[in-house]
């Protein structure tokens, strides 16, 4: 039977992915990003950061944006295809963007922490786009992880930021609101410890079985039904290829880094009661007093809209807006609709708050 | 006061209604000819998506129950403490006995047959001289020792396998008309 045997294809095509992405994962490599949908040149590179340069056509503002993205995967997510990419829409928009590529951290820099990627890397990055642009303050739009590293640098650098967009950022842990966090809360301490003891880091495949664990169902078997069902639409195929592609893209998580997450943001929700230390200085969200549009997905089931929708009631600003969208964590970056809409809008607020234009 | 919201059971009557009603239905109607296969092939996917979303919601179950999640999370902690006991005597006995007892590493033997390989190259090239300067009793003099060491060689890689033995330095030959020598072993 044809639909047996399509979605058998399609399943085993995914197994070998997924052993390979495994198989990788035990290493130290990480999969091979597809070709760039859009040219960009890199201006820096240094620490854990390759800087990406992207121009724009037709510039109309004076601030450029730094993308900062999630350390877990790779974020070709942000430039899938022509057409739909995130990039490609705040080009098209007169930004100029730099985007910061996390390079995966080898054995070596199990010692980097928060510290090392705000306080260093982030803020040498935003040093590089300073001098690169001649201009002293940046906007700065931040994905999941990377929403969280650009709160934190931007409470403790507020003076070179000048717009900050939060997308999904995992900001108020408290509440148990996924089911997989009652999961991950039955770990303790010392499990996180043992885990940065025997791999140095949080290795890939263990970032990818977190996410996997969040819909097994849909790993196991629905996204290949999905795409027996979908297989005639309209370059569905190429897309699922693509996402798929990023989805086995996990990069491993430095080891301090993943401790600190684990325990102090995830665990004892340090960040959201204010007591959050970066290099040994205390995270003062009142310190962001720029203008902040909280961007929340209403459908994550990765970081829970409550885990961010708190957020601005401790930024220290009056411009500050949560910008709910009914989509879903991935989707936020990817669907039709936030591509269509969302995006735009960001671009839009961004633009309304670039003093004076060029 | 409010009706508590369970979603497994909303999930559970979902699911029951489609395989008990509404399959049903399609598929009489379209075995009597007055539905249409689609019909019938949509109610089936809708059966799909409802055991799909029971599933899910039987996951989400299970993640939140304190008994499956003490159980998952002591056996993490149980596999990791294994797994780190594990590595700590693999790295005992193959960093530091295995050597002491004098078995050749991986990055040995892959040394050796690196060095076998050159021999071989080195001695074809040889071959390749003599041949060009028509002197055949030397080709198969070179060719004798090309496979007497080469033999030798692969002798001494299974023998450092089997019990550490490992070869002597070899002497290096005399030049000969080119000034050129054997690479060391």
């Amino acid at each position: 039977m044809s639909l047996f045997n399509d979605i058998a294809g399609y399943w085993l095509d995914g197994a070998v992915r997924t052993l390979d992405s495994i198989g990788r994962g035990f290493g130290s490599q990480v999969a091979l990003d597809p070709p760039p949908v859009t040219p960009y040149k890199v201006i820096y590179e240094g620490g854990k950061v390759s800087l990406r340069h992207y121009r724009a056509p037709n510039r109309i503002h004076v601030t450029p944006i730094v993308l900062v993205y999630a350390l877990i995967k790779r974020p070709f997510v942000l430039d899938l295809q022509p057409g739909k990419s995130v990039i490609e829409i705040l080009l098209k928009r007169g930004f100029d963007v730099y985007l910061i590529d996390w390079q995966p951290p080898t054995r070596a820099d199990a010692w980097r922490g928060f510290d090392a990627y705000v306080n260093q890397d982030l803020d040498n990055a935003v040093r590089a786009v300073q001098i690169a642009e001649d201009i002293d303050q940046v906007n700065i739009i931040g994905y999941c992880f990377g929403a969280l590293l650009s709160l934190l640098y931007t409470a403790l650098h507020p003076e070179k930021v000048k717009n900050l967009v939060t997308l999904t950022t995992p900001y108020d842990m408290g509440s148990r609101d996924l089911a997989i966090y009652n999961l991950m809360d039955r770990i303790d301490d010392r499990g996180f410890e043992l885990i940065t003891k025997i791999y140095g880091n949080c290795p890939a495949w263990m970032v990818n079985s977190m996410f996997t664990a969040m819909a097994p169902m849909h790993h196991a078997l629905d996204k290949y039904v999905g795409l027996y069902r979908n297989a005639e639409r309209d370059g569905y195929a190429e897309m699922f290829e693509l996402f798929e592609r990023w989805m086995q893209s996990d990069v491993p998580l430095a080891g301090r880094i993943f401790r600190e997450l684990t325990s102090e943001i995830f665990k004892a929700n340090k960040l959201a009661k204010g007591e959050f230390e970066v290099g040994g200085r205390r995270v003062d969200l009142s310190q962001i007093k720029m203008p902040v549009l909280n961007v929340v997905a209403e459908y994550d089931d990765v970081v829970h809209p409550n885990s961010s929708l708190s957020l601005l009631d401790k930024i220290g600003g009056t411009d500050k807006r949560n910008l709910t969208f009914p989509t879903g964590h991935i989707g936020a970056v990817v669907s039709g609709g936030a591509l269509k809409k969302m995006w735009p809008e960001i671009a839009g607020w961004l633009a309304d708050r670039d003093n004076p234009p060029m | 006061m409010g009706e508590k919201n369970n979603p497994m059971l909303d999930e559970i009557t979902k699911l029951v209604g489609v395989l008990s009603v509404e399959l049903p239905t399609a598929a009489a109607k379209s075995l009597l000819g007055n539905g249409d296969r689609e019909a019938l092939r949509q109610t089936g996917w809708k059966a799909y998506d409802a055991w799909i979303s029971l599933a899910n919601e039987t996951a989400n179950g299970l993640y939140s129950n304190r008994v499956f999640g003490e159980v998952v999370g002591r056996s993490i902690g149980a596999a990791l403490r294994v797994q780190r006991v594990v590595d700590a005597a693999a790295s005992a006995v193959f960093g530091n006995l295995w050597p002491a007892i004098g078995l050749p590493t991986e990055s040995a033997v892959t040394a050796l047959r690196d060095e076998v390989k050159a021999l071989r190259s080195e001695v074809r090239a040889l071959g390749e001289e003599l041949r060009n300067g028509d002197a055949e009793d030397e080709l198969a003099a070179a060719d004798d020792y090309a496979a007497a060491r080469s033999a030798e060689a692969q002798n001494a890689a299974a023998a450092m396998i089997w019990n550490g033995y490992r070869p002597e330095q070899p002497r290096v030959r005399g030049s000969r008309k080119g000034g050129k020598k054997s690479v060391a072993l």
